[in-house]
């Protein structure tokens, strides 16, 4: 073989190589450096790319439940019927009670021995992803309840509830008659299912809740009562039918009555639970009003309960928006919107993104685009200081650069929108590198000058009326605001012509950063 | 390693439960493995599920001077090629990305950045022939050797060398084809 037909081969990528060729390969490539080093040339982006960590998939809930139950089945047989068991059902944690009483008692005796085996035949809470709720299972705050209903041959099992005074998790399970497990489901956003929570009186307590995980979570208000009561009053379920296919998940509403109420006592967290009163108030100077209300220390988490709103002035500066807002949008599309639509979509309140240092200026908690949310301890006894770093608020935008392509050429053209610059500067055609079938095959070509108000942060929704979607490429302008900043706006599927008609580019939010909020106050971690 | 093996030695010192600890510690990754191989999720959790029971079954033919994961690893490849042969057919189902645990270190914009362009590599991936994709999870996912690939598809290492190089080229050409490949730059 030479090499041509070495290199041929290889190339040829949407065939096989058959064993012959790949002998022939082989026998060529051992003795033919030139042929080796094609073959190992590594070096360009698909290989940066490939080369970089891979994500990791991970198993279901249960898969370690369902490979234990596999292997102790095939023990079972190995060992034959004499020393045979009769598990009551599938899963893991209920048979490992003898492991968990050995390994108290190597513990309690000094015997080294892994913590995890003892967190994990103590909640399955242990065995989570989600942070918060793997400390709240290692640390023993997870309550076993096993309490379960039967009705239509389907028996409905609440088997583990993870609490603190903040949040409460849920782990509800579903089991044949045969005792095999269910992938069901249940809705709780409609009339036939509820969960809530009551006092011990029945008293209705208000939550709000989420299904994550694999878990119902419900986050509990301020001052709520020890003891509790969590009813779950399930009147339809859905069978996931296991021969679904990735497009269409098949499910099955089965209906009956599956009605429990579970008693809950927050008594062991809430005793491990610390909070640093705050109660403090600001108004930004651009008129939002930020409440911290408490630092709350819970075996699971610790989280600053910190809210914010517009003042009146705010308010008023943000109809204002929201009628140019609805005004533009009405000219420019079919489909109308109203005031209130976008009051819903764009809400009062604002991101607010802080932090928390400790004496020596290091991070010890912040936003972290985590909702306010961090996991890991404080320090007893240490100056904490809270401090702003940006408050951003999306706001409707009544952008509208409305221009001749071709035009631009002669003259550029100049814009302004909400303290920001715009100069149109030239435009030119050219053809899609890749263009989609049934498209011009060109794209739109503006190259243009910004310079943002040093409250601007970007433009959002992005569109050119009646064509292809419009892309920014922007330069970094995370220093010097305020200067212009070279931009290409590009717009695919530009019909060739076009460009001696007008052309209308809007953008339907404007999201305005504002940095220079000064309100910073200090407090002091609790002593454990 | 040592932790492995601790565990490796109770399970055969006769406690089975301490097995679990293998199984937690390894099933994301050996469920990613099966998944990048072409697998839908489901069959990817069946065959870990299997080559996590075979290795139960045959930890005593295991060695414990090299890593678990690795023993592990080839045994769940092996579950995965003689099912596929067995049904005589090769997977073609798109990958799926939902379900996947990530960590960041920088800051998040820049991971996710990261991540989808990663995504798009991936998306691409799923149009490539099944045992392209497999050298490039053998190689890129669990950093084989080329010699230890060979051993493992029982294919010459030339072979593999040479489905690598198309693989990676018939990517460039899908990446390029979808358009994509500018905007990664």
């Amino acid at each position: 073989m030479k090499c041509a037909d070495c290199v041929r081969l290889i190339n040829q990528v949407d065939r096989e190589l058959s064993h012959e060729e790949g002998r022939q390969l082989q026998d060529h490539i051992a003795g033919c450096e030139h042929c080796q080093s094609m073959l190992l040339q590594e070096v360009d982006e698909v290989d940066a790319d490939l080369s970089k960590p891979w994500p990791i998939v991970s198993a279901s809930d249960h898969f370690t439940e369902k490979v234990m139950a596999e292997i102790l089945q095939v023990e079972e047989l190995q060992q034959g019927p004499i020393r045979r068991k009769k598990w009551s059902g599938s899963r893991l944690w209920q048979r490992a009670g003898i492991t968990a009483a050995v390994l108290l008692l190597a513990l309690t005796v000094g015997v080294v021995s892994s913590p995890t085996l003892a967190h994990y035949v103590t909640s399955i809470f242990s065995e989570s992803f989600i942070v918060e709720m793997q400390r709240g299972g290692d640390l023993g705050f997870s309550q076993k309840v096993n309490q379960k209903v039967t009705d239509q041959g389907i028996t409905m099992l609440v088997d583990e509830i993870l609490v603190d005074p903040l949040k409460m998790y849920v782990s509800i399970r579903f089991f044949t008659e045969q005792n095999q497990e269910l992938e069901a489901s249940i809705e709780f956003e409609n009339k036939d299912n509820r969960i809530f929570l009551s006092d011990q009186n029945g008293k209705y307590i208000r939550t709000e809740v989420q299904h994550s995980y694999g878990f119902e979570t419900l986050y509990l208000p301020e001052n709520i009562p020890n003891d509790l009561i969590l009813n779950l009053k399930v009147n339809r379920l859905d069978l996931h039918n296991e021969a679904y296919t990735k497009d269409e998940k098949k499910v099955n509403p089965t209906y009956g009555s599956w009605h429990l109420k579970v008693p809950v006592s927050l008594e062991k967290s809430k005793s491990a639970t610390q909070t640093i009163p705050i109660h403090k108030t600001y108004t930004s100077p651009q008129g939002f009003i930020l409440e911290a209300d408490r630092l709350v220390l819970t075996p699971m988490e610790s989280k600053l309960i910190l809210s914010s709103k517009m003042n009146e002035q705010e308010l008023a500066r943000m109809e204002s928006r929201v009628q140019a807002g609805v005004k533009v949008y009405n000219s420019l599309y079919p489909d109308k919107v109203t005031a209130q639509e976008l009051w819903d979509f764009f809400g009062t309140n604002a991101t607010v993104m802080w932090e928390i240092v400790d004496e020596k200026g290091k991070v010890v908690m912040d936003t972290n685009g985590a909702d306010g949310e961090f996991y890991g301890p404080i320090e007893p006894n240490k100056k904490l200081t809270y401090r702003t770093v940006y408050i951003e608020k999306a706001e409707p935008s009544d952008l509208l650069l409305t221009f001749t392509p071709a035009d631009l050429n002669k003259q550029p053209l100049t814009f302004t929108n909400e303290g920001n610059t715009f100069v149109l500067k030239s435009f030119r055609i050219a053809p899609e590198p890749n263009p989609a079938h049934g498209t011009s095959g060109y794209v739109g070509i503006v190259e243009a000058e910004f310079t943002y108000h040093q409250d601007s942060y970007e433009y959002r929704g992005i569109d050119a009326i009646g064509l292809g979607i419009v892309k920014m490429e922007k330069e970094d302008r995370s220093t010097e605001k305020d200067r212009p900043h070279a931009i290409t706006i590009t717009i695919r599927d530009f019909p060739k012509g076009r460009e001696n008609q007008p052309v209308t580019i809007t953008a339907s939010q404007l999201v305005k950063r504002y940095e220079n909020v000064d309100w910073s106050f200090d407090m002091v971690s609790p002593a454990r | 390693m040592e932790e492995d093996q601790e565990w490796v030695k109770q399970v055969l010192g006769g406690d089975s439960h301490a097995f679990a600890h293998l199984v937690n510690k390894y099933k994301n990754r050996v469920c990613s493995l099966l998944v990048r191989m072409g697998n839908s999720p489901e069959d990817a959790e069946d065959f870990a599920q299997s080559a996590f029971v075979n290795a139960y079954k045959s930890l005593q033919k295991y060695d414990a001077s090299r890593p678990f994961s690795a023993w592990l690893n080839k045994i769940a490849i092996n579950c995965c090629l003689q099912a596929w042969r067995r049904a005589e057919k090769h997977p073609s189902v798109p990958l799926q990305e939902s379900n996947t645990a990530h960590t960041y270190e920088e800051n998040p914009e820049s991971f996710y950045l990261a991540l989808e362009k990663q995504n798009e590599l991936f998306a691409v991936m799923e149009e490539l022939a099944s045992h392209y994709r497999i050298v490039l999870t053998l190689r890129y996912f669990e950093e084989m050797s080329y010699q230890e690939i060979a051993e493992t598809m029982q294919v010459p290492v030339t072979t593999v060398q040479v489905h690598l190089y198309r693989a990676k080229k018939k990517l460039r050409e899908l990446m390029g084809k979808r358009g994509k490949l500018h905007e990664m730059c």
